[in-house]
């Protein structure tokens, strides 16, 4: 086991493009984040924030063409994953780095039954003899809680529920002991109830084998059961990163602002909800400045060409805005930080 | 009212997306699709000359003048209108007098039109492809061997799509026994091997291009008919179409407006390679013998007389060879390149 | 059934049953069925929200399509305004379509991608002669103008928009007829949180001004909360549990309710609770269980319940409207089962 709080990943200034027809997206546009042995980092985002992209990004997964990874790095193991062979990323692939994804049928092979899937990952990675990797197969299936393991092994993937087969997915990446699990949206797809056996499960996995989750996710709530820090995504860049209680209990960035006041627990019937107006800019047009710009109830008072820089507010808290540059609020004579939280977005 | 109105339209387009975005028709993004399938738009441009060689064959070859001066009366496009006075007029060997005139299409001889002195002469300056076992000249009876190909390529494959059409959207939108009744129809028609159907059917009828055109079109629908089914079974079940019936619109307006302009793009993809199958077909026919009779010249029919000479008469096997190969390629080019530009996986 | 006994509510439900035939072999014989709903019962007051929710495979959506009669009930009653359209034949049902109006989940999915938004909306008002041709396209800019959407969008085609604002299209193309009722499919579950926001907001709004009456069907519990004024929890085609929303929320008096509830996650990191997590799966509603369909995976089931089918009973006998089908937790007053409307309004 990794002693705590080790750095398992680091990713930095990574840039993945996509180049259409209609321009050049810029899914993930210059993003830099650690993860840390036995810790969760909760990527947060509304569709086409780039937090899946990042994350396929790691395992050198981004669909080529039309996407690139055109810079950054990816240090792991204190190497640069960007610089490896294909041959090399194949073998830190479900082995050092292992990953779920939303949708478990899709991620399962229909047509080979669940165990020798499980079994064929191990023996990818591990010398093991066939009948050694059957063996580790029930043994994870049990480990995630499928009940009858001996029995299920040998089932399909369609034979087995959504959550069944969320485990199985699970067990799969857990085949080799990964150091670091990226799980992207694992419970979305999820019924309520079995979207909470999956993340219990998650955190007691994580618990046991101390390895690190690089949780991908739109949802708050998730994210403040699961994460230890949080990077808010916006538009391919993360605007906010601090960890998890004081991100929700001081969020700085508009944008966070802005999320946590539409969700419909805070107000009742009959009130309005506060929402954030507008949509996400397209990745080929983003605006000039900061891509929240257009939709932010501040950004009359900030430079509309510039891009804002990354503050660090307190220590472990960084946002991406220039309503927290000394410097500049000081020139237009104002105080740093959001006036009025209350009122916004009403 | 006003006031609740403004504080209610929570936003509205963003302005600058309203500016820089295209229109966005469906064919639009097919088209912007396509063209960057680089053979598929060779493809296209040569099945467009095809085209125009088949439509314009009386301009590129014949006996008959495209304009016509005779002493003081002057005769625009004999070779499409018919004069009375022009009835049996020899054209081939009038000579232009003094302020007359006479314009003749670039091949200046007629596909049927036989000169059995020059028979099997290889290309010269006046017979670009050579000439055949008569003395007709090659290229003049392949442009005009263009039109028969092309009309019952297109309308072979019109006739077995439309009857496809008809046959799977019915099975498809009202499923139970009727579908039943298509499925087993279909299934009964892929038992019979096609080709040997197909030459049963012509034996029974008299030789002409519309009976081959209407047997290629009953024997080909099958494909058609059972991806338009397909179709219509997962477009049923689509939200726009419950929308719809949520709606209460009546059954035949669902049909033609909201599932049957859905289920199209893929029978458009199958119907071009079908255009391409008949032509082939026809060829094969007319190569046996079964084909458009002659004179009339065909693409098969001119491949099946070359058999005889083809230990030398070479032009006689490789310009009607090639220029089928030519066509059937390229209809299998805008094929797949439709097919892909349909594909919405391949759409950013 | 007359207006006046309607009491108040647009639509009472009795007794509603749809079970789907599972067909098999070459003569397609009926093998079983999925019992999708089976036996629902309730009203929703005039100009009020019910929101009907449960897991998938609940019966919610079949619920939802059976009362706008897309599908044909097996057994039980339909009442509309006082009308009973149980039976009423496709002709005779067509005029009613006006008054009842469908929103779906998925924003992609609903709008036929061939036809612009103009002849979406104005498609309705064509067919029930409604608004005379000349007058249409005002109208279509009136709605769109309602929704929150330009004028301008008339002449777009659906891939033109964002989920949120293919959204906005969709209510428009329900409210071009003038509904009473709408049937609201999990309309924000496909949306990112913050325009989720702006179509809560929407749909309230539209209640208030336009005096609708919603059936909401959803799986978040937040985001229902917010909007519903009544809440029926549904469970394998049956109702577990009925009442006004704060006493669901408040004091849920059946298990599942319990359970469905601890199992959303809260956005509130410093908050720890207990929670139940249920063990395994929703059964299936081919080979429902035996006695309370909940038995299975209840953390209170007890001897009974594995035999003896429950009924919804009054929570509170002397403060009628909130019921729960659990005899464990709400043991029934002697001689009193028997199944009549509830009444919900007033």
């Amino acid at each position: 086991m990794t002693a705590t709080n080790e750095i398992v990943l680091a990713v930095r200034n990574l840039q993945t493009h996509f180049f259409t027809d209609a321009g050049v997206a810029r899914a993930v546009d210059d993003v830099s984040f650690e993860i840390r042995a036995g810790q969760t980092l909760a990527l947060v985002g509304e569709s086409g924030c780039g937090k899946s992209m990042s994350a396929l990004s790691i395992l050198r997964l981004v669909p080529s063409p039309p996407g690139r990874i055109v810079a950054g790095e990816i240090e792991f193991k204190g190497r640069d994953l960007l610089k490896f062979s294909e041959e090399e990323m194949r073998q830190i692939r479900g082995d050092d780095i292992s990953m779920i994804f939303q949708e478990p049928m899709t991620s399962l092979n229909p047509v080979f039954r669940v165990g020798a899937q499980i079994s064929a990952a191990i023996r990818l990675h591990r010398n093991v003899s066939e009948e050694e990797a059957r063996r580790q197969a029930i043994e994870l299936l049990a480990k995630v809680g499928i009940p009858a393991p001996e029995e299920r092994v040998d089932d399909y993937p369609h034979q087995m529920s959504g959550g069944m087969r969320q485990r199985a997915m699970i067990a799969m990446a857990l085949s080799c002991d990964p150091m670091l699990l990226i799980a992207d949206e694992p419970s979305t797809a999820l019924d309520v109830t079995i979207q909470a056996q999956i993340l219990a499960l998650l955190r007691d996995l994580q618990r046991d084998t101390g390895m690190a989750i690089l949780l991908i996710t739109h949802d708050l709530g998730v994210v403040a059961e699961n994460a230890d820090e949080v990077a808010v995504m916006y538009a391919g860049q993360i605007v906010e990163r601090a960890p998890v209680k004081e991100l929700f209990a001081n969020p700085q960035h508009p944008y966070t602002l802005g999320l946590f006041k539409s969700l419909p627990r805070l107000s009742k019937k009959g009130e309005k909800l506060a929402s954030i107006p507008g949509t996400v800019p397209n990745a080929t047009h983003f605006p000039t400045g900061c891509r929240f710009r257009m939709r932010c109830p501040y950004a009359e008072q900030v430079p509309s060409e510039q891009d804002p820089p990354l503050v660090e507010t307190t220590s472990g808290h960084t946002v991406k805005c220039w309503l927290y540059d000394k410097d500049f609020m000081d020139s237009t004579q104002r105080p740093v930080g959001l006036p009025d939280k209350e009122d916004a977005f009403k | 009212m006003q006031r609740h109105l403004e504080t209610s339209s929570l936003n509205t387009l963003p302005t600058e997306n309203v500016k820089s975005a295209p229109r966005q028709g469906y064919w639009h993004l097919v088209w912007r699709q396509f063209r960057r399938n680089k053979l598929a738009v060779v493809g296209l441009c040569v099945l467009a000359v095809l085209m125009g060689v088949a439509v314009f064959a009386p301009f590129l070859a014949g006996d008959k003048p495209i304009y016509l001066k005779m002493g003081n009366t002057t005769y625009l496009f004999p070779n499409v209108i018919s004069y009375r006075d022009l009835v049996n007029f020899d054209f081939p060997s009038w000579e232009a007098g003094a302020g007359e005139r006479i314009v003749r299409p670039p091949i200046p001889f007629a596909p049927e039109r036989s000169d059995l002195l020059r028979k099997l002469e290889g290309p010269t300056a006046d017979h670009w492809l050579g000439t055949d076992d008569r003395g007709r000249d090659v290229l003049s009876r392949m442009i005009w061997g263009t039109r028969i190909s092309m009309s019952v390529g297109f309308v072979a494959a019109g006739l077995a799509i439309l009857i496809g059409i008809i046959i799977g959207a019915l099975a498809g939108y009202y499923s139970g026994w009727v579908d039943m009744v298509a499925l087993r129809l279909i299934e009964i028609m892929l038992c019979f091997p096609t080709f040997i159907l197909i030459l049963a059917l012509i034996a029974f009828l008299p030789p002409s291009i519309y009976n081959i055109m209407i047997v290629l079109g009953i024997t080909g629908w099958t494909g058609a008919a059972r991806l338009v089914r397909g179709e219509f079974l997962k477009l049923r079940e689509s939200d726009f179409v419950t929308a719809a019936r949520a709606t209460g619109l009546r059954n035949s307006r669902i049909i033609f407006r909201h599932v049957l302009p859905n289920a199209l793009s893929p029978v458009f993809v199958t119907a071009t390679f079908g255009v391409a199958g008949a032509i082939l077909t026809e060829s094969a026919l007319s190569f046996l013998g079964f084909g458009v009779p002659p004179p009339a010249p065909s693409w098969g029919e001119l491949l099946s007389q070359s058999q005889r000479y083809v230990d030398f008469a070479w032009w006689l096997v490789t310009f009607p060879g090639a220029a089928i190969f030519i066509t059937v390629t390229a209809f299998n080019l805008v094929g797949d390149g439709l097919r892909d530009a349909m594909d919405p996986r391949m759409r950013q | 059934m007359s207006a006046a006994e309607s009491n108040g509510n647009l639509v009472v439900v009795e007794n509603l049953v749809k079970h789907f035939p599972i067909r098999k072999g070459v003569f397609s014989q009926v093998s079983g069925h999925v019992r999708a709903v089976d036996g629902l019962t309730f009203a929703i007051p005039r100009g009020k929200t019910l929101a009907l929710v449960g897991e998938s495979g609940s019966g919610k959506t079949t619920a939802g399509r059976l009362i706008l009669r897309l599908l044909e009930p097996t057994s039980g009653r339909i009442v509309f305004d006082g009308q009973d359209i149980t039976e009423l034949s496709a002709a005779q049902m067509r005029p009613m379509r006006k008054r009842m109006q469908l929103i779906f989940q998925d924003p992609y999915g609903s709008l036929n991608p061939r036809m612009t938004v103009y002849s979406t909306i104005s498609e309705a008002l064509r067919a029930h002669g409604t608004v005379p041709r000349e007058k249409r396209r005002d109208r279509v800019a009136e709605l769109l103008d309602l929704v929150g959407l330009g004028a301008e969008a008339a002449d777009r085609y659906p891939n033109e928009f964002s989920g949120g604002q293919r959204q906005r299209i969709g209510i428009a193309r329900a409210l071009a007829v003038e509904p009473d009722l709408i049937v609201a499919d999990e309309p924000v579950s496909a949306l990112d949180v913050s325009i989720q926001a702006q179509i809560l907001n929407l749909l309230e709004d539209l209640q208030d001004r336009l005096g609708l009456t919603y059936l909401f069907i959803g799986h978040d519990l937040s985001v229902v909360q917010h909007i519903a004024d009544y809440v029926a929890v549904m469970y394998l085609g049956r109702i577990m549990e009925i009442g006004p929303v704060e006493q669901i929320f408040n004091s849920p008096a059946h298990p599942y309710t319990a359970a469905l509830l601890s199992a959303v996650p809260i956005p509130d990191p410093s908050l720890h609770r207990t929670r139940v997590i249920l063990k395994g799966d929703v059964p299936s509603p081919i080979n429902p269980p035996p006695g309370c369909l909940f038995h299975t995976r209840c953390p209170d089931c007890v001897a009974p319940c594995r035999v003896n089918e429950q009924e919804l009973i009054d929570v509170d006998p002397h403060n009628p409207g909130h019921r729960a089908a659990c005899e464990i937790h709400v043991p029934p007053p002697p001689g009193s089962l028997k199944t009549t409307p509830i009444p919900l309004g007033n």
